[in-house]
């Protein structure tokens, strides 16, 4: 009796830190009993491959979340980027360009660092700023017309499968290990967990709080970059026009899972999951028939579920908590 | 802090609170000289008619960043007022139509500071969230299609009548700039609104109604983009959920480029408005010199970029790092 108490409290514990794994598990269970269609293999995998192409550049966003920033540029990164990626691509025909592309992230994404760290600018503003300016250069740079590119090798990225699985919900995967160890095991990952607590209090313990932030920002634009490639492959074309509103859809993937916009406190894992979650929601109502200016609606109604969520659950922790005291107040008088 | 410095200093004149102004001169001074047709009288009308609308705005944004918080759904609820009022003018009349949207609109306001105070969701994400739905109730209003309303040329006075040459937009703004500087600074709301953006666990302690607070600051911002809502559907006098896409943050670009404080507790409503004035020269500028909307947008960036890093490399307190940004 008392050991199957401890493992449902370390299951509660476990969701407690995971909430959003338990809405998307509900979601998942009810979607599996009521339609016939969710059922099918493909249908999840189409999901999984949608989710990748938030997720990855969300395993970025979590890092700059959690140091207390936001990085509003990643969409117009996004097409700048992509824009470079199928313009060399058609110019040189070699897969070293990706690599370049991923430098050329890290570049944009380490100036917008520098101008949160340095120049001392709210990351809100640089980032503003820089939105603006990225998709300028991207409209510059192409004339305004889409970019097309479909050797083989290169649309395998982004439509290929790995024993069934579709490739670029792998890399996902495997990118989300690194993260999380790097955000997890490294010195530059705690220091951004560090700067999102305290920035002051990180300052006076002798880390490099300048540092951790452009690093964050770094890997904003890495994953931006790397899924600038998967969407630029999945797609065979680039415009400087794609990928609008993007920024939003990845915030909102890593609030989902619960990484607070305070800073201080996310993990790599949740982002993955929210990033399920939120593509699951339009895939499932599409599957339900649902008119397709309905769902923008319930979407935003399930989001604003989701958000509520976390406050909800400390709101019913803390009651929690003094129920526990009263308990324990009373027994002693006993 | 050992060597004072003089508050009404040339130095702090610039880079202080009044930086957007001396920005404002010299962007003027810059295209007049390279493109003189920017000084007539018609052009300077025109560049204070395209300024209205994001002042306007900028103007609730305000209130709403003074809060420490965003208002992401402006562009939908814009979007949502053009709609309404383009499909309830045929039954219901103008003046009908247009109070009409401003309920609506002002409801939203109170949905969106409900949903932060009660469901105490941070501002940007839940405005995010209801940026989403406002726009999927416009889209669903409307069938996605654009609604015309070219018969009711009366509606056109609201962007083209001129009181002693001066359009109406311009006049708007001006009154909705005395009104929230009005609010902001004669009364208790204003003050209130600064208690709660600069520390509101101390506001809540002293007192001060905060949630009703924030509910009236979101219901400000959403009776501003109606209002900015009206003037476009009267410049177009066409109607479409999809306008707007970008409005939430031009909004708070101008407010930002004004001198307001993101961190919350102090607004500058007058650099909103003159920021606003400031942006629409230099597309209007930038449009009279040949260049397209990709070279405006980069400017604007640039600008963004330039303005704080001068403000901040020139601000004596921030120099020697005695206040961290």
């Amino acid at each position: 009796m008392n050991s199957a108490n401890k493992i449902i409290g370390k299951i509660r514990n476990y969701f407690r830190n995971h909430t959003i794994l338990l809405a998307f598990l509900i979601m998942v269970l009810l979607l599996f009993v009521t339609t016939e269609r969710f059922r099918s293999m493909d249908n999840f995998l189409s999901i999984l491959q949608e989710a990748s192409f938030i997720g990855i550049a969300g395993l970025g966003m979590t890092f700059c979340i959690i140091a207390g920033g936001l990085d509003l540029s990643s969409g117009s990164m996004i097409a700048l980027l992509a824009v470079i990626n199928m313009m060399l691509l058609k110019a040189t025909n070699s897969f070293l360009v990706i690599f370049i592309v991923i430098f050329l992230g890290a570049v944009l994404g380490t100036f917008n660092g520098i101008l949160v760290s340095k120049v001392k600018m709210p990351a809100f503003i640089a980032t503003l700023a820089t939105f603006y300016i990225f998709r300028a250069i991207a409209y510059i740079i192409t004339g305004g017309n889409p970019v097309t590119y479909s050797e083989k090798w290169f649309v395998w990225i982004g439509n290929g499968k790995v024993l069934g699985i579709p490739f670029s919900f792998l890399l996902m995967i495997v990118l989300a290990f690194f993260a999380h160890l790097i955000l997890t095991r490294t010195r530059i990952g705690r220091t951004v967990v560090a700067i999102g607590n305290s920035p002051e209090a990180s300052r006076i313990s002798g880390l490099n709080n300048d540092l951790a932030t452009i690093f964050s920002f770094m890997m904003v634009g890495i994953t931006v970059a790397i899924s600038s490639v998967v969407i630029s492959s999945r797609l065979w074309s680039a415009n400087p026009r794609m990928m609008d509103g993007y920024e939003f859809k990845v915030i909102t993937a890593v609030v989902l899972g619960g990484t607070a916009l305070e800073g201080g406190k996310g993990s790599v894992f949740n982002t993955v999951v929210a990033a399920i979650f939120y593509c699951s929601i339009s895939n499932a109502m599409t599957l339900y028939h649902v008119d397709s200016y309905v769902i923008s609606i319930v979407t935003g109604v399930i989001l604003l579920l989701a958000f509520a969520l976390n406050p909800i659950m400390q709101i019913v922790e803390v009651y929690r908590n003094r129920a526990d005291a009263k308990k324990s107040k009373s027994g002693e008088i006993k | 802090m050992t060597d004072k410095i003089k508050p009404r200093s040339v130095r702090s004149f610039i880079t202080g609170k009044y930086f957007i102004f001396v920005l404002l001169i010299f962007v003027f001074a810059f295209f007049a000289i390279l493109a003189p047709v920017l000084c007539t009288t018609e052009s300077i009308r025109n560049i204070l008619v395209n300024a209205s609308l994001t002042a306007i705005s900028g103007c609730g944004m305000t209130f709403a960043i003074t809060l420490g918080g965003f208002d992401l759904s402006v562009g939908s609820i814009m979007a949502l007022s053009t709609c309404i009022i383009a499909k309830t003018i045929p039954t219901i009349g103008i003046p009908a139509a247009i109070l009409f949207a401003f309920v609506v609109a002002s409801l939203i306001g109170v949905v969106n500071g409900l949903i932060i105070t009660k469901l105490k969701i941070q501002t940007f994400v839940a405005t995010l969230a209801t940026q989403v739905i406002i726009k999927g109730i416009a889209l669903i209003y409307t069938g996605g299609l654009s609604v015309s309303v070219f018969s009711y040329t009366q509606l056109k006075a609201f962007s083209s009548a001129r009181i002693l040459g001066i359009p109406l937009p311009v006049i708007i703004m001006l009154l909705v700039f005395l009104a929230s500087q009005f609010l902001y600074s004669r009364c208790r709301f204003g003050v209130y609104l600064r208690a709660a953006g600069s520390n509101e666990k101390a506001a809540r302690l002293s007192a001060v109604p905060v949630d009703k607070i924030i509910i009236w600051a979101f219901v400000l911002t959403a009776a501003t983009a109606c209002l900015a809502g009206v003037i476009t559907v009267s410049q177009v006098l066409t109607a479409s959920a999809s306008t707007g896409s970008t409005f939430a943050l031009s909004a708070i670009t101008v407010v930002v480029l004004g001198g307001t404080n993101l961190s919350g507790g102090s607004g500058f409503l007058g650099g909103t408005v003159v920021a606003a004035i400031m942006i629409s020269i230099i597309e209007n500028g930038l449009t009279l010199l040949g260049y397209s909307d990709d070279i405006q947008r980069l400017v604007i960036g640039a600008i963004l970029i330039v303005s704080l890093t001068i403000k901040m490399f020139m601000s004596p307190l921030v120099k020697r790092g005695e206040v961290a940004a």
